[in-house]
């Protein structure tokens, strides 16, 4: 006999996010992207950098010494080669280029990124310049002075060295200020390279991981809905088979209730001549042969579908015993056997049990010895000790062979299961008591000899109900003092 | 009290008594029983007659079925415990409902008793009068 169980639905890990993959691909990335803000960031501030140091723009500030050492030369050649057809005006032009390519000198951005020995050669120039200033307009105003022509020569021929040297060293500061310029940015770019080809793969990796991650969740979650569609089917399943018990059990009882009352009512009118109560006999046996059909169905659809609940409730065992007796003494009529019944004073007043499957038990097996039986007495004894409630159903019945004693509990088997079938049946009477029993954690056993009737005994484990002791007073007792 | 007697042909004379069924047979069944040992059976077809009847008529006891159009036995079940004057009436409930809690159910519902159909017409009235004699104490010295 088997329950459905429902499937399990697979646990879904909801919080892969915290899987290990994920968080170390997500550090990785987080830091490969801060390397490359970083280098970035420090690449162009060296770029900026660089291009200060090396005035490296282009503008005239971009050689200011050699253009300055070139006009200071200019003027010198002028100076000393044409003393004759003096030019003033040609001569002030030349000194007004030589004075706006001093000034570039002096440029702050110019000025800014000048080293402290080329600042030191520009204070050695300021006096000369100084001087070359007054003699120039000295000059100017007496171009025959020999005196003069010859100290502003000279001076101009000093200033013009002095600059040339002070541009040598500031192209090699600029020239070396280039090469570490180019060798830093040339670092730079191949870190850069490094870290963006990296980042790249990075990327590519954790897309990867990623459609891997999701590929997961969605087959968990295609898992997770089928299992529970499944589960939810299997739900709709069980409940539609309650729903059809439920339904079955009311439907076929209902016509029942109306052919076996009437066929009650009739036989007792006492009106029925011999023939028509027989005949109303074999209808009654037949409808109540048709009820039990439809109770064991009903009650092995139940236990099949694993619906059948022990429910115990506070009963007298006096009083289902007496039950049982009242409706089993009609078939002892019917078939003129002997029926006593023997209840046990010790059995308690009340015990806790489901009254449903005990009765089952009784009623059954007490049909079982009604049916096999066509001659001499059943009799049905309640015995109880030590918590145990023995039921213990005789009959002088056909009896079962040894071979066979435990093949009755099975569904459907009869000690006889030819076509003939002269007791009929379903041969699901034994088996429902066999489950109730064992639910029940009680035993049932059988001693039997063909021709020598059956005894079964099932022993069930009972609690009997305490009764708070109550004293009841009637009315006639009260007496006035 | 032995459960073993049979139920003497006057034993209910004068009990007016009422049947709900919206089955006219089941109606009927119960009807020529309850007679049988001399009760006045009223019958009602559905919970709401059913409920009328109880009020105008206040019988010794009630026999109703569950599943009925109009009010139910659940419903007729409350509405005469929710009505003082008729509370006190014990009403059985007879249904072919017989699954395992249906029984619990009624008990929890207020029924005083709760009987499975198809009824063994030979021992009905006996069972009945049976679980009655908690609530009528006359019982005690009709069915010995």
């Amino acid at each position: 006999m088997t329950a459905i169980a429902p499937a399990k639905a697979p646990v879904t890990r909801r919080f892969v996010f915290l899987s290990p993959t994920i968080t170390i691909l997500g550090i990785v990335g987080i830091l490969l992207l801060v390397a490359v803000i970083a280098l970035i960031g420090t690449m162009l501030r060296q770029i900026e950098a660089n291009r200060i140091a090396t005035g490296f723009n282009f503008s005239t500030a971009n050689r200011p010494f050699s253009q300055l050492e070139h006009e200071a030369m200019q003027t010198l050649v002028y100076v000393t080669e044409n003393p004759e057809d003096f030019d003033a005006a040609r001569f002030q032009q030349d000194l007004d280029v030589l004075a706006s390519r001093w000034e570039v000198v002096f440029w702050p951005t110019v000025q800014a990124v000048f080293p402290q020995d080329i600042k030191d050669n520009i204070d050695e120039m300021i006096p000369m310049w100084d001087s070359i200033q007054d003699l120039s307009a000295e000059w100017m105003a007496d171009p025959q002075n020999e005196e003069v022509h010859a100290e502003l020569a000279q001076l101009l021929s000093d200033f013009s060295l002095l600059v040339f040297q002070t541009d040598v060293r500031y192209q090699t500061i600029r020239g070396l200020t280039l090469d570490n310029f180019n060798q830093s940015t040339e670092n730079l770019l191949v870190a850069l390279t490094i870290v963006l080809v990296l980042l790249v793969g990075f990327v590519i990796i954790a897309a990867y991981a990623m459609y891997r991650f999701v590929q997961a969740q969605r087959s968990a979650e295609a898992k997770t809905r089928a299992a529970l569609a499944a589960e939810s089917a299997a739900n709709e399943t069980s409940q539609f088979k309650d729903q059809f018990l439920a339904v079955m059990s009311h439907e076929l009882r209902t016509p029942l209730n109306a052919i076996i009352g009437f066929l009650g009512i009739m036989g007792m009118s006492g009106k029925l001549d011999e023939r028509n109560t027989h005949m109303l006999q074999r209808t009654r046996a037949n409808a109540e042969r048709l009820l039990i059909l439809i109770n064991d169905i009903l009650d092995l659809s139940k236990i099949e579908a694993g619906r059948m609940e022990l429910v115990p409730s506070a009963v007298s065992p006096r009083e289902l015993v007496g039950r049982w007796q009242t409706q089993m003494e009609v078939l002892a009529k019917q078939k003129d056997l002997k029926f006593t019944v023997t209840i046990d004073p010790h059995l308690p007043d009340e015990i806790m049990i489901d009254e449903n499957a005990v009765t089952k038990i009784g009623t059954n097996l007490l049909s079982n010895a009604f049916k096999f039986t066509d001659e001499g007495e059943v009799s049905l004894e309640s015995k109880y000790s030590d918590r145990q409630w023995y039921i213990i159903v005789r009959d002088t019945g056909i009896g079962i062979p040894a071979h066979m004693h435990n093949h009755i509990f099975e569904s459907f088997r009869q000690v006889d299961n030819s076509f003939k079938r002269p007791y009929g049946g379903t041969g699901l009477g034994l088996p429902i008591v066999q489950h109730l029993v064992k639910a029940m954690n009680g035993t049932v056993r059988v001693d039997s000899e063909p021709g020598k009737g059956s005894t079964f005994t099932v022993t069930l484990p009972v609690e009997p109900v305490e009764k708070a002791a109550a004293p009841t007073v009637s009315v006639s007792q009260l007496q006035p003092a | 009290m032995s459960p073993y007697s049979t139920v003497p042909e006057n034993a209910l004379a004068g009990w007016r008594v009422v049947v709900i069924d919206d089955e006219p047979d089941a109606l009927e069944v119960a009807k020529i029983l309850l007679e049988m040992v001399g009760a006045t059976v009223l019958t009602a077809e559905n919970g709401l007659d059913g409920l009328e009847l109880i009020r105008t008529e206040r019988p010794r006891f009630v026999v109703s079925d569950i599943s009925m159009p109009e009010m139910s036995g659940w419903d007729l079940i409350d509405a005469v415990q929710k009505d003082r004057t008729i509370a006190d009436i014990p009403v059985v409930a007879l249904t072919a409902h017989a699954m395992s809690g249906d029984r619990e159910k009624a008990f929890a519902k207020g029924f005083h008793y709760y009987l499975t159909k198809p009824l063994r017409p030979e021992t009905f009235v006996n069972e009945l009068l049976r679980l009655l004699v908690n609530d009528i104490p006359e019982l005690l010295l009709m069915v010995k």
